[in-house]
C-alpha cells in the first residue's frame, strides 16, 4: 500500500500539492482525477521519489520512497514528457530498464514491440509522439512492478490503443496483481477503469472514495412541484446545487438512493426523477462546491 | 452460433478491432467472440451492467447449468476493462444464486430453477394486478391481447431457456389464433419498452 501523509510541495511561492493524505491499496486501480494545475503530476512526482516532499512523507508499505532504490524498484513511473537517451533504441532502452527491474520481462517486452509494430532498432526519436506512449506502456507493463503510475498515459494514444493498454493492465491486474495509478482529467477514460478515485484540487484533496460509492452517493433530482408549493417544502435533502427553469427543479443531492427516494415522496411533487450522475458530472459539481466554477466566470 | 444469433447486437464489439493481434495475450487462444457487451451511455455502475448481461444470458438458457464462466481475466482483457469490476459482478451473481463457483477452477452457472420460478411467481402475481389495474381504466381485452402478443413475440422467449415461459405464455394466452401477425410490429414497442424497463 501506498501511502501518502500530509505531503506538500511548493515550487518559489505557489504551494502545487498542499497538506494532501491518500493511501493507494494493491489490486485496485487508482484514478488521480483533478483540475487544471490542481497538483495532479506533482503529487505523482512526489509519490515516485523524483521530487521531495517539503512536508510529510511517502511510503510503500511502510518504507519510505525518497532516495530508497529498494522501494523505487517496486514502481514504474511514465512521466506525461517521457525521457528516452539521446539516439537510443527501444533495444537499448529494454537494456536500461533491465539493469534496474530485476524482474524485467525480455521475451514479454519484445513480443509486445512485434504486436504494436515498433522496430527495437530504430531510433527511438524518429518515433511519433504516439509511439513513444506506446514504448512506454510497454516498458512499464514489462517491468513486473507492483505499480505503474501514469501521467496522462491515455492521452495521445488512438482509440484502439487505449483499448488494448487497458487490456494490458487488466491482465496484469488479474495475473500478478499489478496496481495501476492513473492521473488524468479524461474521465470518460478513467470511469471505465478505476476502483478509487482521488479528486485534487488548487492543491488539496477533496475527496478519496470508491467509485461506485461516490456514483450511489450523489444524485441529480427532476422535479416538478405542485403548484403553490414552495421549494422550501423539500426537507430533509442534503442539497449541493440547485437550478430551477420555470417551474422544474434540478438538485443535485448526497445521500443514498433510498433515503432521497423516501424524502421526495414525502413531500409528494407531482412528478420527480433521480438521474445518476456520470464522473463527469461528479466532478463538475464537486469542484463547483469547492469553487471552482469556469462556467460562471465566462457567461 | 446460438449466442451470436440472439445477441446480435450485443456481440463483436472486439470484431472489428484490430487489437486483439497486439493486446498481449501472448498467443494465448481466444474463444468466440465477446459474449457480452457494454452500453458505455448506460449510466449504472459497470459492474450492474456486467451482470445484468450475465442473468440474461443465463435466464434465458443461452449458458446452461454447470457452463463454465469465461475466467474474471480473459472477460476483463476482451472488454478492456477493470478485472475487479468482473470480480464484483461475479460476487453479486454467486449471491443471487446464478452461479456457483469452485476454488481453482473459476465460476459455473447455477442450476437457476429455483430463482426463476421465485421469480415468475412474483412476476405472476404483479401481472394480475396490473391486468386489473387495466380492467379498471377501461382497457379493452383486445388491447391487453395485443400487448401480450408482441411480448410474445419477443426473441427472448424464443431462446432454449423460453420453455417455462412458453407455456406460461400458452396459459395466459388461450384462444388467440393471429399470434404470428403482431410479431412484426412488435420491435419498435419492444424496444421503447425494454428501456422504460431499464431505468427503473
Amino acid at each position: 500500500m501506498i501511502k501518502a501523509e500530509h505531503i506538500t510541495k511548493r515550487f518559489d511561492d505557489i504551494t502545487a500539492v498542499d497538506q494532501v493524505t491518500a493511501e493507494i491499496r494493491e489490486g485496485y486501480v487508482f484514478g488521480l482525477i483533478g483540475t487544471n494545475g490542481a497538483g495532479k503530476s506533482t503529487f505523482l512526482r512526489m509519490a515516485s521519489g523524483v521530487l521531495k516532499p517539503d512536508e510529510g512523507t511517502v511510503t510503500i508499505d511502510g518504507q519510505p520512497v525518497w532516495e530508497n532504490p529498494a522501494v523505487k524498484s517496486r514502481f514504474f513511473y511514465i512521466s506525461d514528457d517521457q525521457y528516452f537517451f539521446p539516439n537510443s533504441t527501444p533495444q537499448e532502452m529494454m537494456q536500461f530498464y533491465r539493469n534496474l527491474y530485476p524482474a524485467f520481462d525480455e521475451k514479454r517486452f519484445a513480443h509486445l514491440l512485434e504486436s504494436f509494430g515498433l522496430k527495437k532498432d530504430r531510433k527511438i526519436h524518429t518515433f511519433s509522439k504516439g509511439m513513444k506512449k506506446q514504448l512506454s506502456v510497454i516498458c512499464g507493463i514489462c517491468a513486473g512492478t507492483d505499480y505503474l503510475f501514469c501521467d496522462e498515459t491515455f492521452d495521445g494514444l488512438d482509440p484502439v490503443m487505449r483499448q488494448t493498454v487497458k487490456s494490458l493492465f487488466a491482465n496484469d491486474m488479474a495475473e500478478r496483481n499489478l496496481t495501476p495509478v492513473i492521473a488524468s482529467h479524461n474521465l470518460r477514460e478513467l470511469e471505465d477503469i478505476c476502483d478509487h478515485v482521488g479528486l485534487l484540487h488548487r492543491g488539496g484533496i477533496l475527496l478519496s472514495r470508491d467509485l461506485d460509492d461516490m456514483k450511489l452517493n450523489l444524485h441529480k433530482i427532476q422535479c416538478v412541484l405542485r403548484p403553490g408549493m414552495e421549494e422550501s417544502a423539500i426537507v430533509g435533502l442534503d442539497v449541493v446545487k440547485k437550478e430551477q427553469t420555470g417551474s422544474i427543479y434540478t438538485l443535485t443531492v448526497r445521500g443514498e438512493e433510498q433515503q432521497v427516494r423516501e424524502c421526495m415522496e414525502a413531500c409528494d411533487p407531482l412528478f420527480y426523477e433521480l438521474i445518476p450522475l456520470s464522473l463527469e458530472e461528479i466532478f463538475i459539481s464537486e469542484t463547483e462546491v469547492a469553487g471552482y466554477d469556469i462556467k460562471a466566470l465566462i457567461l | 452460433m446460438r449466442v451470436q444469433e440472439l445477441c446480435g447486437t450485443a456481440v463483436m464489439q472486439h470484431g472489428n478491432c484490430a487489437a486483439w493481434d497486439s493486446c498481449g495475450c501472448r498467443g494465448e487462444q481466444r474463444e468466440g467472440g465477446s459474449v457480452i457487451v457494454l452500453d458505455y451511455k448506460d449510466r449504472r455502475p459497470l459492474y450492474e451492467q456486467v451482470a445484468e448481461r450475465f442473468r440474461e444470458l443465463i435466464v434465458r438458457g443461452i449458458l446452461l447449468p454447470d457452463t463454465q464462466m469465461p475466467s474474471v481475466r480473459s472477460q476483463a482483457m476482451e472488454l478492456s476493462i477493470n478485472p475487479n469490476t468482473i470480480q464484483r459482478a461475479y460476487s453479486q451473481l454467486e449471491q443471487q444464486g446464478y452461479i456457483y463457483s469452485i476454488k481453482g477452477k473459476g465460476s459455473f452457472v447455477a442450476d437457476t430453477g429455483g430463482i426463476m420460478k421465485e421469480q415468475r411467481d412474483r412476476w405472476r402475481e404483479e401481472f394480475t394486478g396490473l391486468a386489473q389495474k387495466g380492467v379498471t381504466l377501461g382497457i379493452s381485452r383486445e388491447e391487453m391481447e395485443a400487448i401480450l402478443q408482441k411480448a410474445a413475440g419477443k426473441p427472448m422467449e424464443q431462446g432454449a431457456g423460453g420453455r417455462q415461459a412458453e407455456q406460461d405464455a400458452d396459459r395466459k394466452q388461450t384462444g388467440q389464433d393471429d399470434a404470428g401477425k403482431q410479431v412484426e410490429q412488435g420491435s419498435a414497442g419492444e424496444k421503447r419498452e425494454k428501456e422504460g424497463g431499464k431505468d427503473s
